[in-house]
């Protein structure tokens, strides 16, 4: 059984943004006096940077960002023989709906973040980190800025980091509005000062990545946990979670919630427990509809999956992903062709045009499901509703094709018969109560 | 080839750019910094910035120009004095905000893309802010402001026209 009573790690001493808008960042001395940059210390004195990846990889780590991918096998990809310099990018983007995780991490917690961009650094032999932050995100990156400015200062980062010959600049580059910049590849021509255009890959980044050199882009929670990780050992973090997902993470819970928030728990976490113990259960005692598990880009799930549990391998065997962890919770007034139809609109603008399928897949999309929303729709929209991502899916450059037909697939799939009933009536038969602001 | 005098881009600026150039290995990667300098400063991107731009970064006038249209908080015409931003995506409209975006409209006056009289306020609609489990909420220039009720919007509102 869980223990609920899991003490946060990340999150220890964060202020939820609701009581506190501009919380203060813990700055270099709080940091380092409960104990910051002593785990770098201790890995720059006595531990090569293969054991640091071996580390990694024992503790069953997986990328925060999206894909799970295992991040200390990740790091094993760089090429053993290059001559070029190595870079590493953090991925501080957080643009997929309902993500708000890594915002107070940035905000808050900078030098833990610091810190384990340097020990993560140090594995795959990088001088060089970039730091990219959403562009939105104006308060993030300024306590980022500052903190690297501290920690310069005080012999953290730099030319002798902690007096060792291991040198490196930390660099905070800004994003200006662009939700595909989060996709790794479009996020190196963003950095190298292009419009942010996925890539095409072969080859991938830990061989060709940023100005053509070996890189490794991984998310701020990922980054962050490595220094818990090294801490307090592999085994310990992995236990906290199930064998293929190994350890905790934090869970954006959004929607119809009494206690919408980030919690942090382990991965053995069922989503009954997510939403019912930790996040209060459904507003006004409602009953639950849908939920999406991962962020906007993947499947919904219905009030059946309640006892799933929220690990990688758990959320895939209920018929979604995992993705960014981020819990979107529909009560019973939700009109789910309403739902779906935000998400399209999202995709539509967010669409970067580079592919034909993705770009007119994507405003095809909205335009029949504003359609059927708005009382105009037919029966034959439906068809094209289902047809369209296959014209989409596994055609185009990256995955946000394939993202923006998760809810509508997914839609039509548990919720048909809602979709027909607003062709049939020619209006939505939803009354939307939580569309009134008050 | 003219040079341009630092006009958009002032001679700080430039002196800060070229700092900030050495510390990535392209000298291009200041391409997002540079258009950046300029709508601080100026609070959009002008026309005529773009080639000045172009010169500061080493890059064509075109790149430029790509990178302003792409990137959406890039502006390429002034805004009001305060740039309110209401997040319309899924999180937010579960929690009210497509009434938050009607009651603003309602209380400035002004659709979507628009900008009051007065020059006091321009409203847009933004996409997911990473605020989404304090829904709904907004970004006022680049301030969040997050679980918006009818009563905190009249004090945000209130707030920026005694501060303008
Ligand atoms: C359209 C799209 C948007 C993405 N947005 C983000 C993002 O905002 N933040 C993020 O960390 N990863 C994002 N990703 C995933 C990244 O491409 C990448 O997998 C991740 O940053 C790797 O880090 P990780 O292994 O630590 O998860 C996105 C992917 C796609 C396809
Ligand atoms: S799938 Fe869409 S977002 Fe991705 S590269 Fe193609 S057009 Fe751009």
């Amino acid at each position: 059984m869980l223990d609920l009573q899991y003490k946060p790690v990340l999150l220890d001493g964060v202020v939820d943004l609701a009581d506190n808008p501009t919380p203060d960042a813990e700055w270099f001395d709080a940091y380092r006096r409960r104990g910051g940059y002593r785990t770098l210390e201790k890995v720059l004195h006595t531990m090569t940077p293969a054991e640091v990846v071996e580390c990694v990889k024992a503790s069953g780590l997986r990328g925060r960002g999206g894909a799970g991918f295992p991040t200390g096998v990740k790091w094993g990809f760089l090429p053993k023989d290059s001559k070029l310099p190595v870079y590493l990018v953090c991925n501080g983007d957080e643009s997929e709906p309902g993500t708000c995780k890594d915002r107070p991490i940035l905000e808050q917690r900078p030098h833990l973040l610091l810190e384990g961009i340097a020990i993560s650094a140090y594995a795959i032999g990088s001088h060089t980190a970039f730091l990219y932050i959403r562009g939105e995100y104006f308060h993030a990156i300024e306590v980022m800025n500052r903190a690297i400015e501290e920690a310069r200062a005080r012999g953290v980062l730099g030319l002798h980091v902690l007096g060792t010959d291991f040198s490196l600049d930390i660099v905070v580059h800004s994003g200006a509005g662009a939700y595909i910049c989060g996709e790794e590849s479009a996020m190196l021509n963003s950095i190298e000062g292009r419009v942010g255009w996925p890539r095409l890959r072969p080859p991938f980044p830990a061989q060709k990545g940023l100005y053509g050199c070996p890189t490794i882009i991984n998310n701020v929670e990922t980054l962050a946990k490595v220094v818990p990780i090294l801490e307090r050992g592999p085994e310990w973090f992995h236990s906290l979670g199930t064998e293929r997902s190994g350890g905790f993470r934090i869970y954006s819970v959004s929607g119809h919630v009494k206690r919408p928030g980030n919690y942090e728990a382990p991965m053995r976490i069922t989503l009954r427990q997510l939403i019912y113990d930790l996040a209060g259960g459904i507003r006004d005692d409602r009953p639950l509809k849908a939920v999406i598990p991962g962020g906007s880009s993947v499947p919904i799930l219905t009030a059946d999956h309640l006892d799933t549990q929220m690990s990688f391998e758990g959320v895939e065997e209920a018929g979604s992903l995992l993705g960014s962890a981020a819990t979107i919770v529909f009560d019973d007034t939700v009109c789910m062709v309403w739902a779906a139809r935000n998400m399209a609109q999202f995709y539509r603008h967010e669409s970067c045009g580079q592919c034909t399928p993705c770009r007119q897949g994507t405003a095809w999309l909205y335009k029949i499901l504003d359609r059927i929303e708005s009382g105009r729709g037919r029966l034959e929209d439906l068809d094209l509703l289902q047809n369209i991502p296959t014209k989409i899916e596994g055609r185009c450059v990256c995955a946000l094709g394939d993202a923006a037909c998760a809810a509508v697939k997914s839609g039509l799939h548990y919720f048909r018969r809602e979709f027909e009933q607003h062709i049939e009536r020619g209006r939505c038969p939803f009354e939307k109560p939580y569309t009134q602001f008050v | 080839m003219t040079m341009h005098e630092p006009y958009y881009l002032s001679l700080q600026r430039r002196k800060w750019l070229t700092s900030l150039a050495r510390r990535y290995p392209q000298r291009r990667s200041i391409a997002l910094p540079a258009v950046w300098a300029v709508q601080y400063d100026w609070g959009f991107i002008p026309a005529p910035a773009i080639e000045e731009i172009a010169e500061v970064v080493g890059i064509t006038p075109a790149a430029v120009r790509e990178i302003v249209t792409f990137y959406s908080m890039f502006r390429e015409a002034p805004v009001g004095r305060y740039l309110i931003g209401v997040c319309g995506t899924l999180s937010c409209a579960l929690c009210g905000a497509e009434g938050l975006l009607d009651y603003l409209q309602e209380k400035l006056g002004i659709k979507p893309g628009e900008t009051t009289p007065d020059g006091l306020f321009s409203l847009e609609v933004m996409m997911c802010l990473g605020a989404c489990a304090w829904a709904p909420a907004m970004l006022v220039n680049q301030r969040i402001h997050v679980r918006l009720t009818r009563t905190r919007v009249d004090e945000i509102l209130a707030w920026c026209r005694e501060n303008a």
